[in-house]
């Protein structure tokens, strides 16, 4: 370009109060998570020269048009240990056991091994409304962004299924954008008609975006309209209140004890596609690659787990409150009776839970019993639901008039209270 | 919106219900001028007009008709069905047509019939989101009257993310606004793809609205909307609306970058029309004092309210409208058990408070309502008989758009120009032939300014691959493809350039300004943390520095801290009695000249001699002047040497905020002063300019002081006529006068005397400068311009008249705000005419020996005006914000 304009827009651009380059362009980004993203990128950088061999500069995997290469595995996720042994819902503390670097205690909650995937895959998991029926198909994407927008490009789609009792991953890799249209052409002879999507998140993100790139190369999407089981959703449900986040990695690290040994954030996979295309070095794709066939397996794993995280949430220290409550919308009252009935001891919102069903189901008796601690222990709703009980079950006016005396002392601003004193004293006079 | 819809809406019989006729509006007419004939300084009549029709076109969808008709519609206005024919055509149209004659049914109609007929699908564009709902509501209405079935939705960023898939899956009509389609339409287009599959009708309507740098961001998000169509395979026709301006056809092409046929004659009937133009009268003849203009407008309106007219007060100001409504309802709403006669109306209010307030105002049940611009958009309240303006809203079509609230279809309107005492106002009023005569400004825009242009085309390579040999409107967008493959943001690839940046540009982009980087004013009142206001780049050294006093409602806030690198303001709440004004220094360095004229000043005539001697008493040449061919040769070096020169070109600005001044309520006194550490502003823009050779200026004044005194003043009186020239907000042309090569500048000090400054803003005294050419700049104040110094450069010799002008006919003895800018309290035996000598230094520049004559007043000492000074301070700074 002519050194003029350069000069000009240059100018332009820093008397317009931008930040110097492209990072104008940056979706909230601050100072510091810059720097710290150069930081790493350097790390990144000293490992790969530190390496400087070839083969760690060269792709895996095959080039099946211009611009497009299909890397196939099977088996286990590279760089991860899995501790643990079958759970069955017992609370077997697990041995402690070196991870990577990193070594986890005893105390850490039990986890799931990939064995209990491949006879669950074909049910439709208890959280989920509707049912379907067909084969789990795990799909994750890695984007140019997060921002969404046509300008988002889909550089790596991973597509993973159970095969045996094996995961048989797939990831097509866009070496430069112009492999585009080949790309999703090829992915569409992999998604079988009867596929039932799995993924994290995919809902919002991933399928969306998929979408997009389909109608911008006038492509039929192959993912339109299939079934989908987006595990955020119940993980979110059931251990939103106990994590700090509920990101994928949580959930690995917490619920299936998986440590990710020389993981490449996520973040960086922007950064890896742009290196590739500048310099022709994979080296930073290909840890992408392994990030993405983890999440892969992560999913597969996840999706077992918390098959019996929902068939025991306090076994998983879930939210069985929360679980049960999404057991009970779905029809599955015994499943939820159980789970609630599992997590008495512990948790007091499984009590509450519990109870509300047993008045549901006309068990007031029981509603009682359980509520009865509760309501010993000040919880003032618990004390609301025994008047309830007493004065409108049990006709036991001199009881309900003294809950109800006791819930005035509780909150005395709050006038239903008030009011049901008030009316269980006339009903007493006359 | 459709007036012959809106007959049984709007019965004419609520006219006749007060049993007014023609008669007492002449007769208020006749009582103003007869009592007041010394304020009344100009006056127009315009006459009724017959309405003219036309039948609806044969093919017209027949239930459409039937909706029509039973709204009582049974023929068309003749622009309404030009514009029919026009579309069907296949052209690009503008309507120009005045408020309620009809306008919407010009794209309705067309728009309607294609939806019910040919599953067409519409997008409609208006400038705001109230707009928007009143055009949606008015389709449903129709709807309902012939069960048509079409669909339209409003879509905005009040929309909840799951009615969106409704709008963009099942809407025939989506009804937005730029910001919309620049930051979530064309970004998710392929949401879209549906809509846009079928989309046959682009409506724009208020494009008058979209000018200046606004403008320019909206034509490129139509570019881009263009290339988004054209990707899905369609190429919609465009309907736009305007208000009159002065360059419908032109302003329509430069938005759409295509040939636009434009409507222009209105068919709608409307009754005749009587303006005034009025200045209050002097209250202290010495001092040059008037009285304030809201007293005036409080009597018109009382008088007119009175005489049971229907009243709309336009003030300029949020607070004055607070101020005019309470002295209207101190007479009017004294009564709290009736209900209000009165209402305000403004940004700010609660939007279910505001539609109340135009269900009243078009019920007939409210007398009257004071609101600023709000009212002045197409928003529908009816016809009422009298509209008083308390100041000039800053351009001709604003003027005309506001006197045009008043006008009922059979009655005479009467519309009331009250000025104040701000320049711009009284150039109006003392030149009422500039006014009524003028015809309205001209919209301009530029749209291939450069950064506006690298923005968008950031954006359209988001939206879509750039291929190899693509234009962008009528650029070839290479150049900046590769200066964005350098910042990494694209990428070249098989002969398209892909977007790769982890980003969303749109999200960086704001249409109403030229740069980005907007500064939060955050409130941290009470352990809050409140976004109250966002200020844009440009605007934040001058108004966040830590100390300003921040206004929102008039309400004040305190800036305790500014975070500059984050574009963060911390405030907390505050009650002080004093507003903040910043004390700036801006020095423009010269970089490249684009267009230049010599002028041969008519008083210095016997220097010219020798061959370069013009036989005319005045040679104004312009000459061409390439960055490439630098003025060289003899005949420009020894023109140059005697002459001024006006040339317009690029300049480097560089402004430093030194410090501010606290400003008491009232009384504007200086209370206080500041200082401000901030970085220095830069940016590169387009200015045109005047300069004097030094050896001028020495045999033309005594001393460099008066030299300097006659060029800021210059720069005021120039800068007044500029603004009114180029229908710019007076924030978007800068004001300047220093060396040319950005060492000095000059200021009006806080006592009222002209001051140098250099680079360090250390004071400098002017003797003490080797080389003294002051040279005065009016700029683009946006980093890039904004189009403005081009088309003024070409009216240099009308700006520098008018200026001249503007000095030599004010009232006052030596200066006063109105015309050379505030003289304030000077030493006592300071010889200090500002006046004479602005008038000199523009005699200079080349204004007419006449002009010069007549007004140019002796050099006499005069006494310190204190008065005059303490009024003259409160000038510079409106207490809010108009709207």
């Amino acid at each position: 370009m002519s050194e003029a304009l350069r000069a000009r827009l240059s100018a332009l651009v820093r008397d317009s109060g931008r930040a110097p380059g492209h990072a104008a362009d940056a979706v909230a980004e601050t100072a510091g998570e810059w720097s710290a993203r150069i930081d790493a990128l350097r790390d990144a950088q000293r490992i790969r020269e530190s390496r400087s061999r070839a083969a760690e500069r060269a792709l895996p995997g095959e080039e099946i048009a211009p611009g497009v290469r299909v890397v196939r595995s099977v088996g286990a996720a590279p760089h991860t240990t899995v501790r643990g042994s079958s759970v069955g819902g017992a609370r077997a503390p697990t041995a402690q056991r070196s991870i990577g670097a990193r070594s986890v205690g005893a105390s850490a909650p039990p986890t799931v091994t990939p064995e209990g995937v491949a006879p669950h895959s074909p049910r439709c998991p208890v959280w989920e409304r509707e049912r379907a029926e067909g084969p789990l198909l795990f799909l994750d994407t890695e984007t140019t962004g997060l921002s969404g927008g046509t300008g988002t490009l889909v550089f790596m789609l991973g597509l993973a299924r159970v095969v045996g009792d094996r995961l048989e991953a797939e990831q097509w890799l866009l070496t430069r954008p112009s492999g585009e249209p080949a790309m999703l052409a090829a992915l569409a002879e992999r998604v079988p008609g009867d596929a039932i999507l799995v993924s994290y998140n995919g809902k919002a993100f991933d399928i969306p975006l998929i979408a997009a790139r389909h109608a911008l190369h006038r492509r039929r999407d192959p993912f339109a309209g299939k079934p989908h089981f987006d595990l955020l959703a119940p993980t979110r449900r059931a251990f939103e209140t106990r994590w700090p986040d509920c990101r994928l990695q949580t959930a690995e690290r917490r619920l299936l004890g998986i440590e990710r040994v020389d993981d490449l954030p996520g973040a960086f996979a922007p950064a890896a596609f742009t290196t590739l295309l500048r310099t022709g070095d994979g080296a930073l794709m290909r840890r992408v690659l392994d990030h993405n066939r983890q999440d892969l397996h992560s999913l597969a794993y996840l999706i077992a787990a918390l098959e019996r995280v929902y068939a025991d949430p306090h076994a998983f220290d879930a939210d069985a409150a929360a679980v049960a409550r999404r057991l009970i919308a779905n029809d599955r009252h015994g499943e939820a009776e159980h789970a609630l009935e599992a997590a008495l001891p512990s948790q007091r919102d499984a009590r509450r839970e519990l109870a509300r069903l047993r008045r549901r189901q006309g068990r007031h008796g029981d509603a009682a019993a359980l509520w009865r601690p509760l309501a010993e222990s000040g919880c003032v709703r618990a004390v609301e639901s025994l008047a309830k009980i007493e004065e409108h079950v049990y006709r036991n006016l001199a009881a309900a008039q003294a809950l109800a005396q006791r819930l005035v002392a509780l909150e005395p601003a709050e006038p239903r209270h008030a009011h049901r004193l008030a009316r269980l004293e006339r009903r007493a006079a006359r | 919106m459709a007036a012959p819809a809106r007959i049984p809406v709007h019965p004419v019989v609520a006219d006749e219900g007060f049993g007014l006729d023609e008669a007492r509006v002449e007769r208020l007419v006749e009582r103003l001028k007869s009592r007041y004939c010394d304020r009344i300084t100009g006056e127009l009549s315009i006459a009724p007009r017959e309405a003219r029709h036309a039948p609806f076109p044969p093919e017209l969808d027949p239930s459409l008709r039937v909706a029509l008709a039973r709204r009582g519609l049974t023929q068309l206005y003749t622009p309404q069905r030009e514009a029919w024919d026009r579309i069907h055509d296949g052209e690009d149209i503008v309507v120009v047509t005045p408020t309620a004659s009809g306008k919407t049914l010009c794209y309705n109609l067309t728009v309607l019939d294609a939806v019910r007929c040919g599953g067409a699908k519409a997008l409609y564009l208006f400038p705001t989101k109230a707009l928007a709902q009143d055009q949606v509501a008015e389709i449903n209405e129709l709807n309902r009257a012939g069960e048509l079935g079409v669909r339209a939705y409003t879509f905005d960023g009040d929309s909840p993310g799951d009615a969106r898939k409704a709008v963009r899956t099942r809407g025939d009509i989506v009804v937005s606004n730029p910001d919309m389609l620049h930051q979530a339409i064309l970004p998710h287009h392929t949401k879209w793809a549906q809509f846009f599959e079928s989309l046959r009708y682009v409506v724009i309507d208020e494009v008058h609205s979209y000018r200046g740098v606004f403008g320019s961001h909206v034509a490129n998000v139509i570019r881009r909307l263009k290339r988004v169509c054209a990707f899905y395979g369609v190429a919609p026709r465009f309907v736009l609306c305007s208000a009159t301006i002065g360059n419908p056809r032109e302003h329509a092409e430069a938005l759409l970058g295509c040939p636009v046929h434009a409507i222009t004659e209105s068919g709608a009937p409307s009754g005749g029309k009587h303006l005034l133009l009025w200045n209050p009268p002097v209250v202290n003849a010495d001092l040059g004092i008037r009285a304030s203009a809201r007293s005036q407008s409080t009597r018109i309106a009382r008088m007119a309210i009175k005489a049971g007219f229907k009243t709309i007060v336009f003030a300029q100001a949020r607070l004055m409208v607070e101020i005019l409504t309470k002295y209207l309802k101190d007479v009017f709403d004294h009564d709290p058990r009736k209900p209000a006669r009165i209402h305000a109306y403004r940004g700010g209010y609660l939007p279910q408070e505001r539609r109340a307030t135009e269900r009243a105002l078009r019920a007939g049940e409210i007398d009257a309502v004071v609101t600023t611009s709000a009212l002045e958009l197409g928003v529908d309240i009816g016809s009422l008989d009298v509209c008083v303006l308390n100041g000039y809203p800053g351009s001709v079509s604003g003027t005309w758009q506001r006197l045009g609230r008043a006008g009922r279809r059979k009655r005479t309107a009467l519309g009331v120009l009250v000025a104040s005492s701000d320049p711009l106002d009284q150039y109006i009023v003392r030149h009422p032939e500039f006014f009524l005569g003028a015809s309205p400004e001209c919209a301009r825009i530029a749209p291939d300014q450069l950064l506006i242009l690298l923005d968008h085309i950031r954006c359209a390579a988001f939206e879509l691959p750039f291929r190899a040999g693509e234009r962008y409107g009528a650029i070839d967008p290479r150049e900046f493809l590769s200066f964005l493959a350098e910042q990494g943001v694209v990428h070249e690839d098989a002969g398209q350039w892909h977007w790769i940046a982890d980003s969303y540009p749109a999200n960086a982009v704001s249409l109403r300004s030229v740069a980005d980087g907007n500064f939060l004013v955050i409130d941290r009142t009470d352990g809050r943390q409140d976004v109250i206001a966002e200020v844009d780049y440009s605007g934040a050294a001058m108004t966040l520095y830590e100390g300003a006093i921040y206004m929102v409602q008039s309400k004040p806030w305190q800036v305790e801290k500014l975070d500059w690198v984050g574009r963060k303001a911390f405030v907390t709440r505050t009650t002080v009695d004093y507003y903040t004004d910043a004390i700036d220094y801006t020095r423009l360095k010269i970089l490249e000249r684009f267009d230049r004229s010599v002028v041969v000043p008519e008083p210095l005539e016997h220097v010219v001699g020798g061959a370069s001697a013009p036989t005319a008493p005045r040679n104004i040449e312009a000459t061409r002047v390439g960055a490439e061919a630098p003025p060289t040769g003899t005949s420009a070096d020894s023109v140059h040497s005697v002459a001024a020169e006006c040339a317009h070109g690029e300049v480097h600005l560089v402004r430093r905020v030194t410090g501010y001044k606290k400003i008491r309520y009232y009384t504007h006194e200086n209370v206080g002063y500041g200082p401000i550490t901030l970085p220095d502003q830069e940016m590169h823009t387009s200015a045109l300019w005047w300069r004097l050779p030094q050896h001028v200026l020495e045999a033309a004044f005594a001393t460099r002081w008066q030299a300097l005194d006659g060029f800021l003043g210059a720069a005021y009186a120039l800068h007044t006529v500029a603004v009114l020239r180029a229908m710019a907000e007076p924030r978007d042309l800068g004001k300047s006068v220093g060396s040319g090569d950005g060492d000095w500048s000059a200021v009006v000090d806080a006592h009222g005397r002209g001051s140098m400054r250099d680079a360090n803003a250390r004071e400098l005294l002017p003797d003490t400068v080797r080389q003294f050419e002051p040279t005065v700049f009016l700029y683009d104040n946006h980093p890039g311009g904004t189009g403005f110094s081009a088309p003024l450069f070409a009216e240099r010799e009308t700006l520098v008249h008018e200026a001249a002008a503007l000095i030599g006919e004010c009232a006052c003895r030596h200066g006063c705000p109105s015309c050379v800018g505030p003289i304030l309290q000077g030493d006592e035996d300071a010889h200090h005419d500002a006046r004479g000598a602005a008038l000199r230094v523009l005699a200079l520049f080349g204004s007419t020996r006449r002009a010069a004559l007549e007004h140019d007043i002796p050099y006499v000492m005069r006494p310190p005006i204190a008065a005059l000074a303490r009024e003259a301070a409160a000038l510079p700074e409106r207490i809010a914000a108009p709207e």
